[in-house]
């Protein structure tokens, strides 16, 4: 049975996703003391130093609390690309803390050090790598495990193929998870050295800006765009639009609109990976809640028995967005697309 | 005056730097040229080149051919340099072949391997562990946003803030810890436009290769140049068709800077990379720091452009 892996960013949010088939939660936290220290200007995880995140340990033992009483497990992410030996220094006790106060289930990380001095303090609790650490190759997996990680987090930029390969490798050894709904990454997030703060996304900003083609060192000088070039950045922009969620916009009917793998989880199902995962903590409760209701029912229908067609027809059906659907710009994995 | 650990003939060494190698990069899948020292300048602070680094940093369908990679061994040994095989983040299906060129590199004198994933390292020292890897660029995490350049000399950051920006997490006691599990005695770092603290040069024992001009930036597992013989929505696919477009075409972008003042940083896309040329000041403070910090004994040169400055 494959798990599905939810956002919570507030307590009261617990009992709703844990009763509409939420296997996992995962959420982020903040301390005063971090925000005091660095402001905005480095985020303690891939969300904004408050949009989405926890803020008072109390939360997360409250949330803790509710999720273990509605039978499941709860991931704390602590998944900066990376954190300065100081920093390492401030957040080991806080996530001691965490384990030991509130209860939770395990953390999701990106720094490898910072991985490995987890696993050394504190070796009962499990440690999810995350996407941003960009598993790739089995060999990835091999170093993941041979490091004590509990879980890995696959990158949004893989196929279904390569996931199967990659839960080969990972098979008895390290669960794995794989996104299936709301956000996607243009670059490769683990190699992404840009920041989203201050500037935007660097991915929404570059069809904006001005470009121009110029020839490579060695290449012969070109009179004007390569053929097919006038058209690329406009595509791109395209690319870019649905990769986040759509202008992260709804459905009338209440469906979020973005990177979705509805149709790909029937394959995604057989590749034996452990849960699949929503992004998305800012997002309302609302959204969440569709969010989970859109992947719980299709969900439920592959493990019923369904065909790959009929799954395909059915989230195309849930999505109500044909035209989106087709423009296949929306896949997370687009060669699965029927 | 950079003097170059392999060639005699280099200017004769000086307080300002001893031992530094100087590299060439030549990221895509040709064999070598008829002669190598035509290929590379002269010299670069006084320093001539010793070194090749072969292959693209960013897309493995830039993985040399076995025949290729002979090549590069031999001419090399002939012209007595130093061979690096440099191999990007590697796909599930790009790994097995980039693992079996690095075994032709397995005792060759000189070869090393730049490894850009923690899976290629972990692989490659157990399969050949008399052969050296080196962490590739990729793999250091430090912002590289040119966008915010100007920020980190802000006085409205909070110190905490601009001082952990101009830090990574490698002095920390894990990433030590691998360092020293995999026997890595080589770090690649790019040439920061942040002033990067003292420690994080000198207080560490592996030796430092710092890569000019180029800042890598960012990349993607889709390449930008390689949809444009593509049609939607084929485009912007990882692993999708490849025509090689990286090899005559880059983009250039201009991003303004923010805030509105008029001015702007480039940025190149060139396949799937995205670089940003350090301008001259960075670049100058990063030699400047050679004399006193010589576990800094490389500098790899790079020309994407026709334009580039003259090495």
């Amino acid at each position: 049975m494959v798990k599905i892996t939810v956002p919570v960013s507030h307590p009261d949010e617990v009992e709703m996703l844990a009763g509409n088939g939420a296997g996992e939660l995962y959420c982020g936290f903040v301390p005063p003391e971090w925000l005091a220290r660095y402001g905005g200007a480095f985020w303690l995880n891939r969300r904004g130093p408050v949009a989405g995140n926890l803020q008072r340990s109390e939360e997360v033992t409250l949330v803790a609390e509710r999720a273990r009483a509605g039978g499941i497990p709860l991931f704390v992410t602590f998944n900066a690309p990376y954190y300065t030996q100081e920093q390492q220094e401030f957040l080991l006790p806080v996530v001691g803390a965490l384990a030991a106060e509130a209860g939770i289930d395990g953390v999701i990380v990106s720094d490898l050090g910072f991985l490995v001095s987890l696993r050394e303090a504190y070796p009962g609790l499990p440690v999810h790598a995350s996407s941003v650490v960009a598993t790739l190759n089995p060999g990835m997996v091999e170093f993941l495990a041979s490091l004590g990680a509990a879980r890995v987090i696959f990158p949004r930029s893989l196929s279904v193929r390569d996931i199967a390969a990659l839960c080969g490798a990972a098979a008895g050894r390290i669960e794995t998870e794989a996104f299936v709904l709301n956000e996607g990454c243009v670059f490769e997030e683990g190699y992404c050295m840009t920041t989203h703060r201050t500037a935007g996304a660097l991915c929404v900003q570059l069809p904006e800006v001005p470009h121009r083609f110029v020839p490579v060192f060695g290449a012969p000088p070109a009179a004007g765009p390569p053929e097919g070039g006038r058209e690329l950045l406009g595509s791109f922009r395209d690319w870019v639009w649905f990769q986040n969620g759509c202008g992260n916009t709804m459905t009338a009917g209440g469906i979020p609109n973005g990177p979705c793998a509805l149709c790909a989880l029937f394959d995604l199902a057989r590749t034996g990976v452990t849960s699949v995962k929503i992004a998305g903590r800012s997002s309302s409760p609302f959204r969440k809640l569709a969010s989970l209701q859109l992947v719980r029912a299709v969900l439920d229908l592959v493990e019923r028995g369904a065909t790959r067609e009929e799954v395909a027809g059915k989230s195309r059906a849930l999505r109500n967005t044909p035209d989106f659907c087709d423009a296949r710009y929306m896949c997370y994995y687009r060669e699965a697309h029927p | 005056m950079l003097p170059a650990r392999h060639v005699k003939a280099a200017i004769p060494r000086d307080a300002a730097a001893t031992g530094v190698e100087l590299g060439i990069s030549f990221p895509f899948p040709d064999g070598p040229p008829p002669c190598l020292a035509d290929a590379a300048p002269p010299a670069f602070h006084g320093a001539a080149p010793s070194r090749a680094y072969v292959g693209s940093e960013t897309c493995d369908r830039l993985l040399p051919s076995a025949r290729d990679l002979g090549k590069w061994v031999s001419a090399t040994a002939a012209a007595g340099w130093g061979m690096t095989l440099v191999l990007p983040p590697l796909p599930a299906e790009a790994q097995s072949h980039a693992l079996e060129r690095v075994a032709s590199l397995s005792g060759v004198p000189g070869a090393e391997v730049v490894a850009n994933d923690w899976g290629t390292v972990h692989l490659a020292r157990r399969r050949f562990p008399g052969l050296p890897v080196a962490l590739g660029r990729l793999t250091h995490k430090v912002l590289r946003d040119p966008r915010v350049a100007g920020y980190f000399d802000s006085p409205d950051a909070p110190p905490a803030a601009r001082a952990a920006l101009c830090r990574s997490g490698e002095l920390s006691p894990g990433f030590r810890t691998l360092m020293e599990r995999y026997g890595i005695r080589r770090r690649e770092v790019d040439p920061y436009l942040q002033p990067l603290a003292k420690e994080e040069w000198g207080g560490r024992p592996e030796r430092l290769t710092v890569h000019l001009p180029y800042l890598f930036v960012t990349m993607g597992r889709s390449c930008l140049p390689g949809a444009m013989h593509q049609e939607n929505p084929e485009r912007f696919l990882a692993g999708g068709p490849c025509r090689m477009e990286c090899r005559r075409h880059a983009i250039e972008f201009l991003l303004p800077d923010p805030g509105g003042n008029g001015g702007g940083k480039r940025l190149l896309a060139l396949g799937n990379g995205f670089y940003h040329a350090a301008p001259p000041p960075v670049v100058e403070r990063i030699l400047a720091l050679l004399p006193s910090h010589p576990q800094v004994d490389r500098i790899v040169l790079s020309r994407l452009l026709p334009g580039d400055a003259p090495w």
